[in-house]
């Protein structure tokens, strides 16, 4: 696991936010994230070997506030203190009818 | 659900299409269209790893995977292909997604119908609102709703990121194509104007940079 990500994993926590982690069953009945590292998004290859990686992932945030309840901005500022300029919004504030929560989506790339 | 995929170099193209006259202007439609070919392919074979679970309700906080029928929707023709192309004078573009796919029709659980809005009917052969579809129509769901969930998750289902992970991982290969059919055009011109016409594409850049000289 890279050592970026695993940063801002902790960093994420410190929110405050509850977090489901990877393999959840069972989706927490409050405001709540989820994060995953996904896949391997780019990579420099050298001397028959992987000079450098990067992965990409998301973070997910499911909240009964239409402006997230604070925590859009709050996770914006980890993710640019942790990966820089390499994320972008993907989803801001869909609705989702059959549970009435709002989804906002980040995806992110790391060194690794 | 929209993804940019930027082609670096397509001003310098443009600038040497025009010295190149008319019938260079297809060398940037081309090679885009390629491009987006590799996309495409890329998006659907990814929608072939799409993990599937037979339908539940996802009740009580509970979570499910996407439905064989819902797979089976993004799996059918017609989706995941390449827009219209744009000219504006300046840049081609153009798109691959599930836009205007069309909808599917979803067999008629309970749970699901409880919560589609749009119906077959088969009567008139249209997809409309429940409210307006006779008797006995059949459920439909928009293709690109599907896709999205499976693409981004829900609070009651694990994302499948199979649209990102496709394009992220096709934009080499993507490139490849691009040039490769952008030279095969731009040589094919400047043959027909009396031009060198065995040059690379990394040669098409430099010569968009520094102009004609005596002898090109």
């Amino acid at each position: 696991m890279p050592e970026d990500y695993l940063a801002l994993e902790t960093a994420l926590k410190a929110i405050g936010i509850p977090c489901a982690e990877n393999g959840w069953t069972t989706r927490p009945k409050s405001d709540y994230i989820t994060y995953a590292l996904e896949f391997e998004a780019d990579a420099d290859h050298g001397d028959n070997r992987k000079v450098a990686r990067a992965w990409e992932g998301s973070v997910d945030l499911y909240s009964s506030d239409k402006r997230g309840g604070g925590y859009p901005s709050q996770i914006e500022a980890v993710l640019a203190e942790h990966c820089d300029g390499c994320w972008q919004m993907e989803t801001c504030g869909r609705w989702e009818r059959e549970t009435g929560l709002f989804h906002y989506e980040w995806s992110f790339e790391v060194l690794g | 659900m929209a993804y940019k995929c930027v082609t670096e170099g397509m001003s310098e193209l443009v600038s040497a299409m025009d010295q190149l006259g008319a019938a260079g202007r297809g060398a940037a439609a081309g090679g885009l269209y390629e491009a987006a070919g590799v996309y495409a392919d890329a998006v659907s074979g990814a929608v072939n790893g799409i993990a599937v679970e037979p339908f539940k309700y996802a009740a009580g906080g509970r979570k499910r995977r996407p439905s064989p029928e819902e797979k089976a929707a993004l799996q059918g023709a017609g989706a995941a292909g390449i827009a219209k192309f744009k000219n504006n004078g300046l840049s081609v573009n153009t798109s691959i997604g599930f836009n205007n796919s069309g909808y599917a029709l979803v067999d008629g659980r309970r749970s699901i119908k409880a919560r589609t809005n749009y119906r077959y009917d088969e009567t008139t052969g249209k997809v409309m609102h429940a409210s307006k579809a006779g008797k006995g129509s059949k459920n439909a769901k928009p293709i690109p709703l599907i896709a999205n969930s499976i693409n981004s998750g829900t609070s009651f289902m694990d994302k499948q990121p199979f649209f990102r992970k496709a394009t992220r991982q096709a934009a080499g290969k993507a490139q490849s194509a691009f040039d490769a059919k952008a030279t095969e055009i731009l040589n094919q011109a400047a043959a027909v104007v009396g031009k060198n016409s065995g040059r690379t594409y990394r040669s098409w850049l430099d010569l968009a940079e520094n102009g004609w000289k005596y002898g090109d």
